[in-house]
């Protein structure tokens, strides 16, 4: 396993890789974050999250106008939740909400769809680069933690996590801290279980 | 400006002990600050910065903003204590506005900031102790905190400053040589295409003599390249828990 | 420092918070009167007359001492200035900008000056030279990382900076860098405590979140026996009672708090 900086070759061939984590240049691919290159196959470390269609999101609601919201969701867009997306439903300033990106306008700005309030508990801020690794391959990691802990988790692409109120909260936020401490190192799955508890 | 009382060079070795094209010692950190998306400190010789960067995040003002890109704000400062000489003044003057914008010109051109259309990117570094070759000691910290921030870069800048005294190419100038010598040429360039994106000079050079420079800072960079690198390996070598807010 | 942004409050985050406050806990699980990690290094700086680096839990402020000659102010014209000032740096924190110090880093630096002068621990008249020429001490604050309780970093990295400062040789009406006739004697050791007031909870050494969810803020600066400073922050109140017990912690946390020194 090699480990890679901005700048670093990933692959002589150009590969349409993550937006955002590589790029192509002269017919070849670069590194443009930090990341670990294995087998020809890069992965990216560190990253800023860029929204892509169809990307749930976790957000608080900060302002409204009109009937139309906008969201906190720790990233460089504002996220919109457009008055005639809401049906009936009716959202105050601090609202916890889980949504879809449903289109991005060409000046960034996202449109949020699918929106589902999130009462109670409370929203933690990770790195947007581990949540995958939170939520794992086939969302494994994160059916683990839920199962294990019965607490009701919800895990926004921004980096944004709501975690219910019921259940092992304290165990739940342990794993999910320990993921994003060594979500580059080998044996994680083996150690999350572990701490859950087999059975 | 040449200053023949003072003898910079005496058999060969520089009035630190260093010979002609040593660098100084050089410890680059990064993530030393928490609440920056990214930082990184560097200790140059007797340099000290730190930098931290912020972003992107919404453009404030919001009439700065670019609807196709991000704008990269950037700002380097000296402590009033950063001098063995005097006690400074707090706030920018010309020389730290020249340099906050050598630097942020360096900096535009290797972040990916078309993928952050109407958003700001922010670079601050601190001088918290001065030798010579500060704006290389900043740049460097800085290009280490945006890496460290995860912000998409297309490559790493190095830099270092060549100079003349005695009549002598030199390599990495303190604070006297910088003062008394002949010459002083800070240069910063990409690490593997060699663009040269930061490049100052002062004093009486020939052609010949700043072709061999550059060629012995782009021989140098590759040292300072793996400093960076290995600065950065060492923030996975332990668990990062920093950036993880919990409530 | 310019523009300082206000942090929005996210109200889910404060109603979690006093939740856990009505149950006598923090979001990060100290007690109300529990201090955060707290490092103190001296000497950080080699090219000040005297420097400190102050940590509190990811606070971090570093203080440099640099000496001038100054003329002596016409009020006091046999004794040296000492000046303190501070700025809010960008790269500690999103909410400050570049520019002239705002309201908030001259209160900030005032303060801190407040507590060190009423304490008079600096002997001003060992700085007097000659009619119109006097060393000038000027001490000064950089906020490097903001977590919050900005006061109680930079009050021990002011006085772990004084402790640390020599006084430099002068000739012929010159200081002479470099060189040095004597250390700064510091006996009295004024540290101030600072309280964040949430509703009716009364914190020490609030966080960041702590702070942009409290009412009010109150600092109290002690010497070993003797209240050196008080300031009040913010819009709240604060009841006879709260100022008063809080006197009481601040004396005790105070002298916590000079061990780091």
């Amino acid at each position: 396993m090699v480990f890679v900086i901005p700048g670093d070759v990933i692959s002589e061939r150009p590969e349409q890789l993550k937006k955002g984590t590589t790029y192509i240049k002269d017919g070849k691919t670069y590194a443009a974050v930090v990341g670990t290159l294995e087998g020809g196959r890069f992965t990216s470390l560190e990253g800023v999250y860029l929204p892509m269609e169809g990307d749930p999101l976790v957000g608080i609601v900060v302002d409204e106008r009109h009937g139309n919201y906008t969201l906190d969701a720790n990233i460089a867009f504002p996220v919109l939740i457009l008055a005639k997306n809401l049906g009936r439903m009716k959202l105050r300033l601090g609202d916890c909400v889980s949504v879809k990106v449903a289109r991005i306008e060409d000046d960034g700005t996202i449109i949020a769809g699918d929106v589902r309030l999130l009462k109670g508990g409370k929203v933690i801020d990770v790195p947007p680069s581990k949540v995958p690794r939170i939520i794992g391959k086939k969302a494994s990691m994160l059916s683990l933690i839920k199962e294990k802990t019965g607490v009701d988790i919800f895990v926004g692409a921004n980096g944004y996590i709501w975690i219910g109120e019921r259940g092992k909260v304290t165990m739940a936020m342990k794993a999910i801290k320990t993921i994003v401490a060594k979500a580059h190192l080998a044996g994680l799955t083996d150690e999350i279980s572990k701490m859950l508890g087999s059975g | 400006m040449e200053n023949k009382e003072i003898e910079l060079i005496v058999n060969g070795k520089r009035l630190d002990g260093r010979g002609l094209h040593d660098l100084r010692p050089i410890n680059i950190k990064v993530g030393v600050l928490e609440d920056a998306d990214g930082s990184a400190s560097v200790e140059w010789g007797g340099n000290k910065v730190v930098a931290g960067v912020y972003g992107p995040s919404e453009c404030i003002p919001k009439h700065m903003e670019n609807p196709f890109r991000a704008i990269v704000k950037c700002q380097y400062m000296m402590a009033t204590f950063c001098s063995l000489e005097e006690h400074g003044r707090m706030g920018p003057n010309r020389r730290s506005i020249e340099i906050s914008k050598v630097i942020r010109q360096a900096l535009e051109n290797i972040i990916m900031v078309e993928l952050f259309p109407r958003s700001q990117i922010e670079v601050y570094a601190v001088v918290l102790q001065a030798d010579g070759g500060t704006r290389i000691s900043a740049l460097t910290a800085s290009v280490a905190a945006l890496i460290d921030a995860g912000i998409p870069l297309r490559d790493t800048i190095v830099g270092v400053s060549v100079g003349k005294a005695a009549d002598k190419i030199i390599v990495d100038l303190g604070k006297m040589e910088d003062n008394f010598g002949q010459s002083d040429v800070p240069i910063a360039f990409t690490n593997r295409d060699k663009d040269i994106l930061l490049l100052q000079m002062d004093g009486l050079l020939t052609k010949d003599e700043l072709s061999k420079m550059i060629d012995l800072a782009f021989k140098k960079g590759e040292d300072i390249h793996r400093l960076m690198r290995k600065a950065i390996e060492e923030k996975y070598g332990e668990t990062v828990s920093k950036r993880l807010r919990m409530g | 420092m310019g523009v300082e942004k206000d942090i929005v409050m996210h109200s889910i985050r404060k109603s979690y918070m006093l939740t856990l406050l009505a149950n006598g806990e923090r979001l990060d699980g100290r007690g109300f009167y529990d201090y955060r990690h707290i490092e103190v290094q001296k000497g950080v700086i080699e090219t000040a007359e005297g420097s400190a680096l102050a940590k509190i839990g990811s606070t971090q402020i570093i203080a440099g001492v640099k000496f001038e000659i100054v003329e002596p102010f016409p009020s006091d014209p046999d004794k040296g200035v000492f000046v303190t000032n501070a700025e809010l740096l960008p790269l500690a924190s999103s909410r400050f900008e570049p520019g002239p110090p705002g309201e908030e880093s001259i209160e900030f630096a005032r303060v801190v000056d407040r507590a060190i002068r009423s304490a008079e621990i600096i002997d001003m008249e060992s700085f007097f030279l000659e009619e119109g020429k006097a060393l000038g001490l000027f001490l000064d604050l950089y906020v490097l990382d903001y977590g919050g309780n900005m006061v109680d970093a930079a009050g021990l990295a002011a006085l772990a900076a004084l402790m640390n400062t020599k006084i430099p040789k002068v000739e012929n009406g010159q200081i002479i860098r470099g060189e040095y006739s004597g250390t700064l004697k510091i006996d009295r050791h004024p540290l101030p405590v600072s309280f964040a007031k949430i509703h009716h909870y009364v914190l020490v050494d609030p966080t960041i979140e702590e702070e942009s969810a409290s009412d009010a803020g109150l600092t109290i600066a002690t010497t070993e026996d003797h209240i050196a400073a008080i300031q009040k922050f913010g819009i709240g109140g604060f009841k006879k009672d709260d100022v008063l017990n809080s006197v009481d912690i601040a004396f005790e946390k105070a002298k916590e708090l000079r061990k780091y020194l």
